[in-house]
């Protein structure tokens, strides 16, 4: 789906990374092999949460967001974009928004996307800022290293991380983010959280890293160049191109079916995080940028587990990373 | 067999070229893991435009078995 929501922009990004740093060498059992999945995967160190409840980064970036801009008033909703909510019920974002301070009246949802997230994310808030006229808070983020289990093969790609994106309402109409928004569940087997609600059994993360790879490189330049085709992108005003970082490999496979010529703006770097599943693009921002204010017009595709993919472009003139 | 197939599965196998051949059994010659099958999923991708899955690996035993899947 092709489509755009206008009056909306993004103004503030804060991240946390998870507080345990973890080499990932500590993963392996040789010096051998660590090198040649790190050389492949471009990820030496992850993070991750000490805290099995992902609601306490979250709350954390709230009190954050609020010590910088003092506008409780203005928020009218609270998404969280998480695929290991505090619980499945209640939602996690009615509780957040209790922590946090905001009154009844805030419209609260949880989305569980995976690295798809921030897209997805994005694209609801927008809806709800525009359609509330207020300003929307975006949570992303997850503590999956804790739902990995002893699975070796996936311990050094996965890092913890959470995000908070502030989406505005503005009365400019020219303000607007684009979206294309690509869905298919035949992948529905490649990643997964095995276990079931219903026989209380523990979760674990699974994946087929191959089907995962066919998927990425395929699907995920094909949203990209779509979005850029059909809204007739101008892509010398591209400053940066923001795609979820699954890993170092993925990211140069994926770059390079982007019909872009200069693909130095295609940043790629989860070498210090791991994946961070829907708060990698944030993340991303600001490792490459810092706590600074970008500018320009930004792409950014995220993509995995569904399978799902969601691509944006956006102004970030008023972005200020946090 | 295609000398840029040969070439391109040397890289993925860590060996040099004139080492292989179509009936060379690559299971047998490296510890052909999960890195390896991801990298020949790429080349089959990046290469040849062609997609192969796992499952389509796993039905080869030889070079020559694997270079028959871009037919």
């Amino acid at each position: 789906m092709l489509t755009s929501v206008t009056n909306v922009l993004v103004k503030r990004v804060i991240n946390i990374l998870g507080e345990v740093e973890r080499d990932v060498s500590d993963f392996f059992d040789d010096d051998v092999s660590f090198k040649r999945v790190s050389h492949v995967t471009g990820i030496k160190k992850t993070t991750q949460f000490a805290s099995q409840s992902i609601l306490e980064p979250f709350a954390e970036l709230g009190a954050k967001y609020f010590e910088n801009t003092h506008t409780k008033d203005e928020v009218v909703a609270v998404v969280v974009v998480s695929q290991t909510r505090e619980k499945l019920l209640p939602n996690t974002s009615i509780v957040l928004a209790e922590r946090i301070g905001l009154p009844n009246s805030t419209v609260c949802i949880d989305l569980p996307f995976g690295c798809s997230g921030f897209g997805n994310g994005l694209y609801h808030s927008s809806l709800l800022s525009k359609n509330l006229k207020g300003t929307v808070l975006l949570f992303l983020g997850d503590n999956i290293t804790h739902f990995l289990g002893s699975d070796n093969t996936l311990l050094p790609i996965f890092g913890d991380a959470a995000s908070l994106v502030e989406i505005c309402h503005t009365s400019n109409f020219d303000e607007k983010i684009f979206f294309d928004i690509f869905s298919d569940g035949s992948g529905r087997e490649d990643i997964q959280m095995e276990g079931s609600i219903f026989n209380n059994s523990n979760f674990k993360l699974s994946m087929n890293g191959t089907n995962v790879l066919t998927f990425a490189i395929n699907q995920a330049p094909k949203s990209v160049n779509r979005l850029v085709d059909y809204f007739d992108i101008d892509t010398s005003l591209v400053s940066g191109i923001y795609l979820h970082q699954a890993n170092k490999f993925v990211v140069e496979k994926v770059s390079s079916r982007i019909n872009f010529l200069d693909k130095s703006i295609i940043f790629n770097d989860c070498s210090e995080t791991g994946n961070t599943g829907p708060a990698s693009i944030p993340v991303l921002m600001e490792r490459i940028h810092g706590k600074n204010k970008l500018n320009g017009f930004i792409l950014t595709c995220g993509f995995g587990v569904g399978w799902s993919v969601c691509s944006a472009y956006f102004n970030v003139d008023n972005l200020q990373i946090i | 067999m295609d000398i840029k197939f040969l070439e391109l599965m040397a890289d993925v196998l860590e060996l040099e070229p004139s080492e292989l051949k179509g009936e060379s059994k690559f299971r047998e010659l490296v510890d052909f893991d999960s890195l390896c099958v991801l990298s020949t999923v790429a080349i089959f991708s990046d290469e040849f435009g062609k997609t192969i899955s796992s499952d389509d690996i796993k039905e080869c035993e030889t070079l020559a078995d694997l270079y028959s899947l871009l037919n």
